[in-house]
This record gives structure tokens, C-alpha cells and sequence, in this order.
């Protein structure tokens, strides 16, 4: 009889890494194709940096693959020295591991034996997953869009009053001529105050919990960032978000009341309406007259090559004393407000999210475990070690959470387009970091999910495989 | 207690087993299953352990392939002491050392028939190309070679039965254990893999040990040993039951006694049926040369080693 014994393994005369290297190059470029095909069409539809996209979701997705690699990998190298018994046995190469390592992948073969079950499991994971990672994609959007204005302004700094470091659900009182003071200072570009409080807009057709901002339309940098339709206001005229004013059915040239005064709207600007409120940008000499003199804040543009440190130091000074931050300092303090306000909802939604997850994974795998138990059994008796057992089902686990997780967040980013269409006000944004945070999240889920499966084959017994199956 | 079970070769052993015992449960609830058992197998034998259900049959097999801790006693398997062996070392002691063949194949439903070899060769130790070369060539060994694609689900009783013989092959084993290979096949089917278990002995030199009860492997037998409460018997006191044709001890059994030659029975409703219709069971191959169930069989504790003619068999186009 031709046998081929285990000492063969030594008398391989053949050198295959160029062959491994082609196809470990072709796979991993295949795989950033596809990550960059994704991401790419995700950034033009949602916006956003194509790297710092790239990265996280290229990470996400290298995680349970790398974890794949690292189990088959580890498990053959502790079997091979296990099963040689020869002290003398020289070290196995990377390359060696990768082609000549190949295994049965029992584990795959197992999980994906039933497809139907895989189906319905990897479809469970991906929803609970999709929950999570559309829960944070709604309040990501809402943050994005809620410091849309100071966002898009373009100032370097923003200045209010000493304490007030945020519009929303804040009031801040600067003197009237602190714009003039502030052009004054070294460095400083260009100085544009604004006039600012919350109120209500509203039509014959409802109203709107909106900013009421009040600012001089010749300037560059306070007004809406973007016209979609109409011009700038002149005085007794407002400019009205596009989404509010499709709510409020308003069009250009009708009247539309803000603060309780009657505008004529003759503008339609963008991005200024969140899942909280809307902007309305009035005439600052129109503002002034219904509250008062005082301006809010004063956005502030350096110059070229200014230190925005030191410029920030010398804007502190004037008395008695304002607040400076940047603009990202601004936008995310303004952010924090509502994150804050929202933590503890998101971490209940995201545990429920995860808690799902968690049942799914763990009754999927039990189920594959105790279906297979007898054939554990077989593979036991056979000489299975059991951490290959364990590693088998460590590797469903694997797969589970990598297939739901590839799934979720391709349906997030869907879904993200769909809703953005649907309902413009309803911003979705998939951030990567979000993407990132889940894939940890239920890898670590899948983890916990796979104790009890791997309890439970651990304590198969080989001799179970001599009875007869009942 | 009669433990007659040594080949008087003078080669050395493939299982060396002495004074083996298997005790279940402790004080007045303890249940001996296995007592006191002495054995020898030898390379190129081939050993048919019979016995009732319930004699130990199993517990014996567990305990030779390193699935079951003995109470007291040794087993040695190419010279290791399995027997007392660290519980981590007997995953690797069984994929080196043992082939297993079991009465309901116990193949992986969920691999293909080369992959159900594969698997055995990768926890040997060889992985990749090398075990997918071997699989295939036990396979072809075993006439399936046309059917490495295939799941288990597909194949019939018999092409379950050799992939299982072929993926026992798959670690090159000295010693191959066979749990009633062939309980689950028709008649043809189990001469087929009974002769496929023979050929392994005489051909690559293995030790086959076999528990079962079907009368027809011992034809394929060098020794065949009776397992009764735990220990073995003198095949001597044993007798085929010409109804049924299971092996029976002769002093406990029913018998009955016609023209002078005494029968024994497995059972009162075998010995009525036997005593309905004697002509019919006396005239029958089973009863051929008038051993089976009689008081006076042919066979002994030890048998000779047989020369078997495979070349003529009516299977040989599988071998």
C-alpha cells in the first residue's frame, strides 16, 4: 500500500511562497478594493474623509480575519508538534503554515453546513448589530448637524460671553461694540458678530423650535453658509432653513413669523435643520430692535500665519472677560451638551442592541454544538485535542460576528441613504469610529457567546461515539 | 476466572494487555464490567471478541483505545502504557496510535468522504497537499475513489463502512479496534468489509481487534475470544445457535437433545422453533458439518492462523 507517513511532512522538495505571497497579495487586495469600493461610494453619498473612513473599516474587517488566521494557524502549529512527538522537530515557517497547514476547516464546514440556520442566525447578529450601529448613526447625524452653523462658518475663533461656551440651551451677552474692540487686536482677519436666541418660527401651516440669528447680511461669514434659493435678507425679510420651510409650506415671498414679528421669507438656506430645531437668519438692526442691542458672539477669522494660541490669549483680555474657544472646541462643546443628554439612552438602546446579539450568537452556536455533539465525539476519540475543539467553535464564533458585522454595517450605510433621501431632516451618519466600537463590541459578544458551546464540547466524551445514537 | 487468550508466537505485541479490570460505582453498588482481562495481539492478527450484550464488550474497547480509564491492570500499544498515561497525552496516543471503526460509521456529515480522511490524517499531524494525497489514495484503496466528492448522506451502508475503514488508515496505525463493523450492513455488504478488515491484517501487517456479534467475521478470525461478565470463556463450552446463529455458552442455555446429538439455543422461543421443524435448521449452512449448536464444536480458545485465499473471493473486486 502507498502510505504517505507523518515524517513526510520534512521531504517536501518544492519552494510554494511565491505562490502564497501571489495569493496573499491578490486577497488583500481584493479586500481593500472592495473596502475602498464601499467606502468610496459611502463618502459620496454621506460626505465625509475618504482615510479616516478607509481606515477604520478596513480595520473592523481585518480584526475577525486576523483572528481567523491567528486560531488556524496556532492550532496547527501546537497539533503538529503535539502529534510528531519529536523533540528534534525543526520550527514550521510562516510559509509552511500557510500552504502546507491547510486543515479540514471542520468549524466552517460545520456552521455553514446548514444554510438556512446561518441565514436566519447571521441575519439576527446583523439586525441587533444594526440596531446599534443605526442608533448611533441618528445621534452622530444630529451631532453633526447640530453644530452645522458654527461648522461652516469659517471662523478660527469664537468668542462669547465669559462662561458660555455653547449656543444651544445657553444665552449669551456681549456689549454692542465688541466686534469693533475685537478688530482692534493683532492678528485678527476679520471680526463678525451675531445676534442669538431660540424661539419659534412659524406659518399658517405649524411652527418650528428654531436659532433665531441675527446678523449683517453684507458680511461674509455670519449668514447661512449656503442659498438654495432667494437672497440675502434686507430689513423686515428672513431667511428660512429649505427643510423648515417645506414643513411649515412656506415659499418664497410668503409671510412667516419669527419671534413673533411677521418676515417676509425671501430666502431658502441648507443644512441648518436638525433633529432638534431649524436656523432662521433675520437682519442684526431687525434683531435688534425685538431684543435689544446686545450682541451674542462674535466669530473671529486670523490672519495668515497668526498663533491662534496667543490671538486667543489677547481676545481673553478684553474686559471684563469672554470666553474663546476654536471652532472645533465650539462645535464639540456644543456637541457634548447633547451627547450628554443622550449617553444614557445610547448606552441602554447599544446594550439591548448587544444584548440580542449575545442570544443570537450563543443559541446559534449551542444549537450547531449540541447537533454536533456526537460528531465531537468521533473527533475526539480520532485524537482531537481539546483546544481544537474549543478552537472550532472559538472560529464559528469568529465567522458569526464578521458575517453580521460586514452585513450590519453595509445595511447601516444603506439605510443611511435611504432615510437621508426619505427624511433630510433625520441625518444618519455610519461613523467609522461607530463601525469600529461595534465590531469590538461583538467580537467580545461573540466571545461570551461561545462559553457555553465551548463548555459543552469540552466535556464531550470520545467513548459517546461507541453508543448507539438515540 | 479463565483469561486463555495468548498466542504462544513469541513475536512481540501490538496490545500487550494484562490483568485489566474496569469497576464501575464503589462499595456494595460496585459493578465489575470488565475483569481480569489478559491479552495478546499480535501484528498481522486478527482477534474477534463475541459475547452477549452487556458482557463488556464495549468497555473492553474503550479501555484498549485509550477512551476509557481502566480501574487497575496495564494495556501497552506499541509498547506505551496507555493504561496509565496522563489524560493530556490521550488525544495524541489515539490519533498516532489507534484505528477506529465504528458500528454506525460515524462519519462527519457535514464534510465530503475525502474530507472524513482528510481530517484524520490532519490530527496525525499531516496537513495540506501530503493528507489530501493520502485520503485519496486510501480511498481508492478502499474502491471509492469515485466518490471523494461525495457526502456521507450519499453513500450506501458498505461505502460508509470502507470510508470509516479508510479514514482508521489514515494514521498508518499498528492497531486497528472495530466496533461491530459490520451490525449495520446486509449480508453481502458485511463479507465485503469483513474481508476488507482481514486484508488489512495480512496485507499491511495491522493488528485488527474486533467486537462484535455476527458469527460471520469469524471466518475472517485468527483467534476468537468469548467475553461473558467481564472475563473470557472457553470457547470450548460455546455453541451456535442454529436458529438464530448467535454464539452461546452451553451451561445455561436452553437445549434440546435430537437422534442423539444436543443443540443449544439462545432462547426458549429459538428452541421451540428449532424443535417445530428440526430438519430445516440441521439442513441449513449454518449447521453445515454438524458443529454449529451442537455439544461437540469445531472451534477452540486459540485458532491457527488461517491462510485466507482473498484473490478468490467473490469481493476481491473492492480489494
Amino acid at each position: 500500500m502507498a502510505t504517505i507517513t507523518p515524517s513526510r511532512r520534512s521531504q517536501r522538495s518544492t519552494d510554494p511562497s511565491k505562490l502564497v505571497y501571489l495569493v496573499l497579495l491578490g486577497g488583500v487586495a481584493i479586500a481593500v478594493a472592495l473596502i475602498a469600493a464601499l467606502t468610496a461610494w459611502a463618502a459620496q453619498l454621506g460626505g465625509g474623509v475618504w482615510l479616516p473612513v478607509l481606515a477604520p473599516f478596513a480595520l473592523v474587517l481585518t480584526v475577525p480575519l486576523a483572528a481567523l488566521a491567528w486560531l488556524h494557524l496556532g492550532e496547527n502549529t501546537a497539533e503538529r508538534f503535539q502529534a510528531s512527538g519529536d523533540s528534534d522537530q525543526r520550527p514550521v515557517s510562516l510559509v509552511d503554515r500557510a500552504w502546507f497547514g491547510r486543515r479540514v476547516q471542520l468549524a466552517r464546514r460545520n456552521l455553514f453546513q446548514d444554510r438556512r440556520r446561518v441565514l436566519l442566525s447571521t441575519g439576527g447578529v446583523a439586525v441587533a448589530l444594526l440596531l446599534v450601529l443605526v442608533l448611533g448613526g441618528i445621534f452622530a447625524g444630529a451631532m453633526r448637524q447640530l453644530a452645522g452653523y458654527i461648522d461652516r462658518s469659517g471662523a478660527d475663533l469664537v468668542v462669547s460671553q465669559a462662561g458660555v461656551s455653547t449656543m444651544h440651551m445657553s444665552a449669551s451677552v456681549l456689549r454692542p461694540d465688541i466686534a469693533d474692540r475685537i478688530r482692534e487686536i493683532p492678528g485678527v482677519a476679520w471680526a463678525e458678530p451675531i445676534r442669538y436666541t431660540t424661539g419659534m418660527v412659524s406659518s399658517p401651516a405649524g411652527q418650528a423650535a428654531s436659532y433665531v440669528i441675527g446678523y449683517d447680511p453684507t458680511a461674509r461669514h455670519a449668514g447661512p453658509s449656503r442659498l438654495v434659493a432667494g437672497h440675502q435678507p434686507g430689513a423686515g425679510e428672513a431667511v428660512v432653513d429649505r427643510q423648515a420651510a417645506d414643513q411649515l409650506r412656506l415659499r418664497p415671498g410668503d409671510r412667516v413669523r419669527v419671534l413673533g414679528r411677521p418676515f417676509t421669507l425671501v430666502g431658502l438656506s441648507s443644512g441648518g435643520t436638525n433633529i432638534a430645531n431649524t436656523t432662521v437668519f433675520i437682519p442684526s438692526s431687525d434683531f435688534a430692535r425685538l431684543r435689544g442691542p446686545a450682541q451674542a458672539y462674535v466669530l473671529v477669522g486670523a490672519r495668515a500665519g497668526a498663533d491662534l494660541g496667543v490671538l486667543r490669549a489677547r481676545l481673553e483680555g478684553i474686559p471684563p472677560g469672554v470666553t474663546v474657544q476654536t471652532r472645533s472646541q465650539f462645535a464639540a462643546s456644543e456637541r457634548r451638551i447633547v451627547t450628554d443628554m443622550s449617553a444614557d439612552l445610547m448606552r441602554i438602546m447599544s446594550a439591548i442592541g448587544f444584548g440580542i446579539a449575545l442570544a443570537v450568537i450563543a443559541l446559534t452556536l449551542f444549537n450547531v454544538t449540541t447537533a454536533k455533539t456526537r460528531e465531537y465525539g468521533v473527533v475526539k476519540a480520532l485524537g482531537a485535542r481539546p483546544g481544537r475543539l474549543a478552537a472550532t467553535v472559538a472560529t464559528q464564533a469568529a465567522w458569526s460576528v464578521a458575517l453580521a458585522l460586514a452585513t450590519a454595517t453595509a445595511l447601516a450605510l444603506l439605510l443611511a441613504v435611504v432615510i437621508g433621501r426619505l427624511n433630510p431632516a433625520l441625518s444618519i451618519w455610519i461613523a467609522p469610529g461607530s463601525v469600529l466600537r461595534t465590531g469590538l463590541g461583538a467580537l467580545l459578544v461573540g466571545v461570551a457567546g461561545a462559553v457555553l458551546p465551548i463548555r459543552r464540547v469540552l466535556r464531550v466524551d470520545p467513548a459517546a461515539s461507541f453508543r448507539r445514537p438515540t | 476466572m479463565t483469561t486463555q487468550t495468548t498466542t504462544p508466537t513469541g513475536r512481540d505485541s501490538v496490545l500487550h494487555v494484562t490483568g485489566l479490570t474496569k469497576t464501575f460505582g464503589q462499595g456494595e453498588l460496585a459493578v465489575t464490567a470488565v475483569g481480569g482481562v489478559d491479552l495478546d495481539v499480535h501484528p498481522g492478527e486478527v482477534v474477534l471478541i463475541m459475547g452477549p450484550s452487556g458482557s463488556g464488550k464495549t468497555t473492553l474497547l474503550l479501555m484498549l483505545g485509550a477512551m476509557l480509564r481502566p480501574t487497575s491492570g496495564v494495556v501497552q500499544v506499541a509498547g506505551l502504557d496507555i493504561a496509565h498515561a496522563p489524560e493530556r497525552r490521550l488525544p495524541g496516543l489515539r490519533a498516532r496510535h489507534f484505528g477506529f471503526v465504528f458500528q454506525d460509521f460515524n462519519l462527519l456529515g457535514a464534510l465530503t468522504v475525502a474530507e472524513n480522511v482528510e481530517l484524520a490524517c490532519n490530527l496525525a499531524g499531516v496537513t495540506g497537499r501530503p493528507a489530501r494525497q493520502r485520503a485519496r489514495v486510501l480511498l481508492q484503496r478502499v474502491g471509492l475513489g469515485q466518490r471523494l466528492g461525495f457526502r456521507p448522506e450519499q453513500l450506501s451502508g458498505g461505502e460508509k463502512q470502507r470510508v470509516a475503514i479508510a479514514r482508521a488508515l489514515a494514521n498508518d496505525p499498528p492497531l486497528i479496534l472495530a466496533d461491530e463493523p459490520t451490525a449495520n450492513l446486509d449480508s453481502a455488504i458485511g463479507r465485503q468489509v469483513a474481508r476488507l478488515l482481514r486484508q488489512l491484517a495480512t496485507e499491511d501487517h495491522r493488528a485488527v481487534v474486533i467486537v462484535s456479534h455476527d458469527a460471520r467475521l469469524e471466518e475472517i478470525a485468527n483467534r476468537v475470544l468469548w467475553l461473558e461478565d467481564g472475563t473470557f470463556r472457553e470457547l470450548a463450552t460455546m455453541a451456535t445457535d442454529p436458529v438464530c446463529g448467535m454464539t452461546v455458552p452451553q451451561h445455561d442455555r436452553p437445549h434440546l437433545q435430537v437422534d442423539g446429538v444436543v443443540w443449544w439455543f439462545c432462547s426458549t422461543g429459538c428452541r421451540e422453533e428449532f424443535a417445530a421443524d428440526p430438519g430445516r435448521f440441521t439442513s441449513t449452512p449454518r449447521a453445515a458439518g454438524g458443529a454449529a449448536g451442537t455439544a461437540n464444536p469445531v472451534r477452540s480458545g486459540v485458532r491457527p492462523e488461517r491462510q485466507l485465499s482473498d484473490e478468490r473471493s467473490e469481493h476481491s473486486d473492492i480489494l
